[in-house]
Parts: structure tokens; sequence; C-alpha cells
């Protein structure tokens, strides 16, 4: 079930009253009621997906307890290894297993030797790098002893299938999560009003600003040999902001659902954009997952190679960052988009010092805009390979964009028209800037504002994404991963 | 609780009202790149032309319906000269949904002996967004047929047909004459025709395969129209008029939608089959210039003549 759908349109109400008028009685009524809504919701794509995410939970369920009770460290380790096991395992075979295939034949072919393997026709299950990941979660930082297993199986559910945020995060650790659901959760309604805003500002992202810029993109990126150096750069530059309108829209309408609910996920996006290096853009660019890699690959990583020095570190952030690029997806593209990354702050780690003797010397002004801008720029280039199809194409749309018709006017003739988008996204770029101190845009203080004035502003951003909106069905760009 | 359920439901009793002020002012203030899912009279196709001369005709021999192909594929004077009076009800991206309007509206005046149904092997598969758009902008929609714009679904057509109600109230959706406003080498012809010039295709275009999904409301609409005219014992030729070749063959059923034409129990012709028409009797992949145009109705006109033995007056 799609955020942007009618479906869940009507879906949505029907649970918040039946959460807060019907089972609000007991607390375990309400998670149960929650596991089966999230069920609902997420068996919407296909019922399989279910059984994925339920042995996901049992397993995981189990395992906690189990570790949590065992004493002997070589057990708990076993424990926390199969349940590593079953959760990799899983995402190996769904997401990765063809790749892996496809990598070794293609890897001995260099040498000479022909291998017949098959791959399988296998469906992708919606969001199972997100569920496997806050599983995980759970059953490590009980294993570290820094959350007592929890033996209410209800609320174990619930915390792992919690609809707004099953299929594209945020990724909630256990420890913030979990201990929500087993808390009775009160009506606020000053919660409640700005969820509703943050719901708001989450669609106008997707269905005004991403959705408008991913025809343009499809396009562009489709026929790239087919269009100018500048066109390509307009490309890259769209497909910047679809994919931040997409996911960090994906990320305020999960958040605005649960604090419909009396539950506080945490901030997943804090204007990425306005970074100024590349560490921190990732402080700001899906901040639960770089949370959870900091925590549970690169902190782990870092100390095991400590008697390396700045070595240890640079390797430490460039394994972490190939896998984050890999995370995304079974292709070289995020591979390379990671290791990219990996490179980047690795730079920025050894340029530190450097760097900020440049910073003292510059006006603060000139060095921020300079910053930011460069940021943008080499995020930019590392999207042309997230983007693309294939490692083959990203070369291709590199040759295509540093041309000699780079320096012509950028002509996406794909029928619509592109000044509306042009338009659109400077004023969306204004506004974020000017709330960039929020945890969301539409973040209001309700007593600086009056209601004629906040709701004019409702009723705007609602007209905007009638009259400005892509009415296509364009599904979260997330959801693949 | 009670406070915030109290918020929500007068804020959705005002959101309606404050909508429709809304796409009122910004259709009449804003320019059009800033209304993108608001197409007031910018849709190509002389439509607005086209409904503005159907008021003239009446009693016609050929009634011709269905996509583009349509009005831009059969030329009345080339019919007016074999003695057969021809109005072209065709429109841009014409579904079955938005012909069966059409007819409903327009078959009691027009009364044809002969109905020739154009139709393109996706034509049931586009859920029609465009082509209703273009008929609620030109104000055909009537309280008679707004219950089939409001089935769609979509905030486009809901925002046009606010506005031109909108324009219709205040007396502001007066005729404009399209001429001006449209291609350069296009022209409007009196009985529905869009003259195009002789401009041949010359592109080497590699057109990818085109799937075809069927939409059962627009195959649901076909059967009604036909059952509609049959009951009216008006004689129908489903038709489908020469397309670029590499664009037919370009279509994935292709041969299915042929034998679907073909059992309808309808006589079904079908150009692109046999002998193709060559690059330089079409202006585009998908439409005839003139001299394709003169070429295919008179293959046209004598069929009819010749293996109908219809004789119009």
């Amino acid at each position: 079930m799609q955020f942007n759908s009618i479906t869940f349109a009507l879906f949505l109400p029907i649970v918040f009253i039946l959460y807060w008028f019907v089972f609000n009685q007991k607390l375990r009524w309400q998670n149960l009621f929650l596991v089966v809504a999230s069920y609902v919701f997420y068996g919407w794509w296909d019922w399989r997906f279910l059984i994925l995410l339920f042995i996901s939970s049992l397993s995981d369920f189990i395992f906690g307890y189990l570790i949590d009770k065992e004493s002997r460290q070589f057990r708990r380790k076993t424990f926390l290894i199969l349940s590593i096991c079953i959760n990799l395992g899983m995402l190996g075979f769904f997401k990765y297993y063809n790749f892996f295939v496809d990598s070794f034949i293609d890897l001995f072919s260099l040498f000479g030797i022909r291998l017949h393997a098959s791959t399988l026709q296998i469906i992708l299950p919606v969001g199972i790098s997100f569920y496997t990941f806050q599983s995980m979660s759970y059953t490590i930082s009980v294993y570290w002893r820094q959350l007592k297993s929890t033996k209410d199986i209800v609320s174990f559910f619930s915390y792992l299938s919690f609809f707004p945020q099953l299929v594209a995060g945020p990724i909630e650790t256990a420890n913030n999560l979990l201990p929500q659901f087993t808390k009775k959760r009160v009506f606020d309604y000053a919660k409640a009003a700005d969820g509703m805003r943050q719901i708001l500002w989450g669609l106008f992202k997707k269905i005004v600003i991403a959705d408008n810029c991913a025809g343009f993109v499809d396009s562009i990126f489709s026929n790239y040999s087919q269009h100018s150096g500048s066109t390509l750069v307009f490309g890259v530059i769209l497909f910047a902001f679809q994919i931040y309108g997409d996911f960090s829209g994906y990320s305020d309408i999960a958040i605005g659902t649960a604090r419909l609910f009396g539950f506080e996920l945490m901030q997943n996006f804090r204007f990425p954009y306005f970074s100024k290096s590349i560490t921190e853009i990732w402080r700001r660019w899906h901040i639960s997952l770089s949370n959870w890699l900091r925590d549970y690959l690169y902190t782990p990583l870092a100390i095991s190679t400590r008697n390396w020095g700045l070595a240890g570190i640079l390797f430490s952030s460039i394994i972490t960052f190939t896998l984050c690029g890999l995370w995304h997806g079974a292709n070289w593209v995020y591979v390379v988009f990671g290791l990219l990354h990996g490179l980047a702050l690795s730079y920025e780690i050894l340029t530190r010092k450097q760097r900020k003797k440049w910073s003292k010397k510059t006006p603060v002004f000139i060095y921020d805009s300079l910053s930011m801008l460069l940021t943008f720029i080499f995020w930019n280039i590392t999207l042309v390979f997230f983007r693309s199809a294939s490692i083959h194409d990203a070369l291709g749309y590199f040759k295509g964009m540093f041309s000699t018709s780079l320096f012509s006017a950028p002509h996406p003739d794909i029928g619509v028209n592109p000044l509306t988008i042009s338009v659109l996204i400077p004023l969306f770029i204004i506004f974020e800037w000017m709330q960039r101190d929020k945890q969301h845009a539409m973040q209001i203080d309700s007593t600086r504002m009056s209601r004629p004035v906040r709701w004019a502003c409702y009723f705007l951003l609602i007209f905007l994404i009638g009259m400005l909106g892509n009415t296509g069905d364009v599904p979260f760009i997330y959801f693949q991963f | 609780m009670k406070r915030f359920i109290k918020s929500i439901l007068v804020f959705l009793l005002l959101l309606p009202l404050v909508y429709i002020l809304g796409v009122i002012v910004w259709g009449e203030v804003f320019p059009q790149f800033l209304k993108k899912n608001l197409s007031y009279k910018v849709i190509g196709g002389y439509t607005q032309s086209r409904l503005h001369d159907v008021k003239n005709f009446k009693n016609v021999d050929v009634l011709v319906i269905g996509p583009s192909g349509a009005y831009r594929g059969f030329d009345p004077r080339n019919f007016d000269a074999r003695n057969i009076k021809l109005f072209n009800l065709g429109s841009s991206s014409q579904t079955p949904i938005q012909t069966e309007l059409l007819v409903d509206k327009y078959i009691d005046q027009l009364n044809p002996k002969l109905v020739l149904y154009v139709v393109n092997p996706d034509i049931f598969c586009d859920p029609g967004i465009e082509s209703m758009v273009d008929l609620i902008s030109c104000n055909f929609v009537d309280r008679h047929h707004v219950t089939v714009p409001l089935k769609t679904y979509n905030i486009n057509v809901y925002n046009t047909l606010i506005y031109s109600t909108y324009k219709s109230l205040i007396g502001g959706d007066g005729y404009r004459d399209e001429v001006i406003t449209r291609d350069k080498e296009e022209k409007y012809i009196s009985g529905g025709f869009v003259e195009k010039g002789n401009n041949e295709f010359a592109e080497t275009t590699i057109f990818p395969p085109i799937p075809v999904s069927i939409q059962s409301d627009q195959t649901q609409a076909f059967k009604n129209i036909l059952m509609e005219l049959n009951k009216r014992k008006i004689k129908v030729i489903i038709i489908q008029p020469p397309l670029v070749r590499e664009y037919y063959s370009s279509f994935k059923m292709k041969e299915i939608m042929n034998r679907f034409f073909k059992k309808l129990g309808f006589r079904y012709m079908n150009f692109n089959a046999g002998l193709p028409f060559e690059h330089k009797y079409f202006y585009d992949y998908g439409h005839l210039n003139q001299s394709g145009v003169d070429l295919f109705n008179k293959m046209v006109i004598d069929s009819l003549e010749e293996e109908e033995g219809l004789v119009f007056r």
C-alpha cells in the first residue's frame, strides 16, 4: 500500500479511529491491532511477503530471549550469529543471489573460464533491507547488553512490523522504538497536529517535487546518448531533487503518521543539501541508516583495527560506505557510489586540519557557500552512478556530460514544460532554507501563528499538490531497496 | 482527541470550497506553465472549432468518430466531391468513453447513414484523460454528462471541470479562433477535418515495442457504442487508418486486436495489413499528410461504393 494512494487515504483514518476508540482500553490489544493493521498494510503488496516478515520477527524474538538468558559467552555469540545469518541469509537470497551469481560468472569469464549457473526469478520483497536491519539491531543490542530482551511477543512483533516505517524506514533501533510499545500511549493534540503537517509536507515533496522531476530524469537517463551535456547536467540535478523529495517525503509521512498513533520516530533527513561536507551530508541524509552503520559496522570495525592508527579509520570508513552502497541494491553502480563516498570521507579525514586553516582565512559566507556547492556537485557526480543502470551507462553519461554541448542550453524535450519544475525547485530550496533549524519544514509554532494563517498554509499546500502534482502513479524509489 | 477530530472535520468541510475558489483564481491569474493540472483550451486537435462547427451540420451521410486518425484522416472535401456529406467528430486521443459521450450528444442531430469508427491497436489502453480534459475544456460536458468525468478520479479532469464550469457561468467561454493560436501549418476545415500540408515523414525512428493493456471500461464503452448504432440501424465500419510501417509493427498485440475487431460482426478495414503506405504519405509516424489523406480517402470511398454498394445521394 503506497502512502500516496487512495487506499492508504482510507486505511489511515480507519486504523486511527479503531486504534484510539476501540482498542484503547488495553495496551496489549492496541499493540495487537497495530500488528494486524501493519500486516494488512504490508500484505497489500503481496501476502507472501508476510512470511518473511513473520520469520524475521519470530526468530529474533526467540534469539533475543536466548541471548539475554544465556550467561556463557560462546553460546551468546552462537545465538547472535544464528540470528544474523537468518536475517542476512534472507536478505542475501532475495536481494543479492542473482547479483552474486552473475558477478562470479563475469569474474571467471575474465580468466577464460565459462561457468554455467542459472539465476532465479526472485521477487524482491518490499522493504526487506529496512526491517532486517531493524531486526538485527535488536539482537545485537541485547547481545551487547544495551537492552533487555522483551518477553512481550506482541510488542516485539508490532515494533518490527510498525506500518509507518516498515517498508522504507526510518530504520529504528530497538533502544528507541521498542520501549514505546511497552508504555501506554496518550493522545497529544499538538503532536498529532504536527504529525498531520509533516504528512502534508511529505506528500508535497513526493507528489510535486519528486514526481515532477521523475519524468525528466527517466527520459534523460534512459536516452542519455541523445541529449546534450547541459541537458545531462539538468537531468542529474533533477534526480538529486527527485530522490531527496521522494525519500525524505516518505520519511516525513512515516514520522507524521507515527505521531498520530503516539509514537516518536527519529528524524531521518535534516536538510542534507545544505551540508558543507560529505561527512555532514551523511549526518543529514538517511540518518537512521548512517547511525545503524556507524553503531553496528563502522565502530566495531574501527575498534578491531585500532592498532592500525589512521589507516584503520580510513579502512573502516571505506568498507562501511562501500557496504552502504551495496545495501541500496544488487548492482555494481551502488558499490561504486558507496566507494566514492568512502573515499571522499577519507579525504575529508586526511585534510581536516588543512580545511580548518582555509576556513579561518576565508570569509564565512564565501567558505560556507563554496563548501555547500562543492558538496552538492560531488553528491551529483556520485548520483550519476546511483541512477544509471550499469557502470557502462554511467561512464557514457559522464562522457556525454563533459562534452562541448555542456555549454549549450538544456533541452529536455519530453513534452512537459521544464519551466514548472525550474520554478518550483528554487522556491522549494528557499522554503527549506528558511525552516532549516526545524525538525521538518512545516513545523509551525502554533502560538506565533494564528489558526487562519496556519490553515491558509495547509490549503495552499493541498492546492499546490492538486494543481502542480504529478497525477501518475509513481512508486517511492526506496521501496526497491 | 475531540478537538482534533473537530478540527479535521471543519478543515475537510472547508477544503472543497477553498479548493474550488483556488482553481478559479489560479486559472485566471497564473500562466499555463504553472497550471500543470488545469488544461483549459490548450490541447491541440481543434475540438473547440469542431464542436462549434457541428452546430451547422445535420443529417449527414457519414459520421467519423475516434482518435486523431479520424479528424486528420478523413477530409470532408474529398467526400463532398463524391457527393457524400461527412462530419468528423474525432478528437485527440479520443477513447471509447469519450466517443460514447459524443455519440450520445450528437447522434440525433447528425443522424448519419454510416459511421466510420476509427480505431488503432491501443485504443482500449488509454484511460482517456487527455481526451476528457480536451472535451471538458471546450465546455462539452453539460449536467447530463458530468458523471463520466467524475468517474475518472483524475485531478486534471476535476480542475478543468471546475474552471470550465466557472467560465461557462460567467459567459467567458466564447469560441476563440484556434487557427491563430495553433501550428501555422495546420488549418481547420469545416466538417471537422484538420489539414496539415504535405511535409513528408523522413525519420528513421526505432520504435520500442508498445505493450497493450486493455481496460475493461473502454471495451465496454466500445461495445455500448456499437450496440447503440446497431439499435438505430446505422451501418458501422470499423477502420484502422494507415500508420508508418515501423510504428504499426511495434504494437505487440496488433494481431489479437485485429481478430477482436473482425469478430465484432461489423465490416473491418485495416489499412496497415497488406501493402503499407509509403513514408512520403505521412507527416509523422501516426498521421497522413494531405497527399496521403487524398489517396486514403479515395480508397475508402471506392470501397464504400464498390464493395458496400453505398449510394448516398
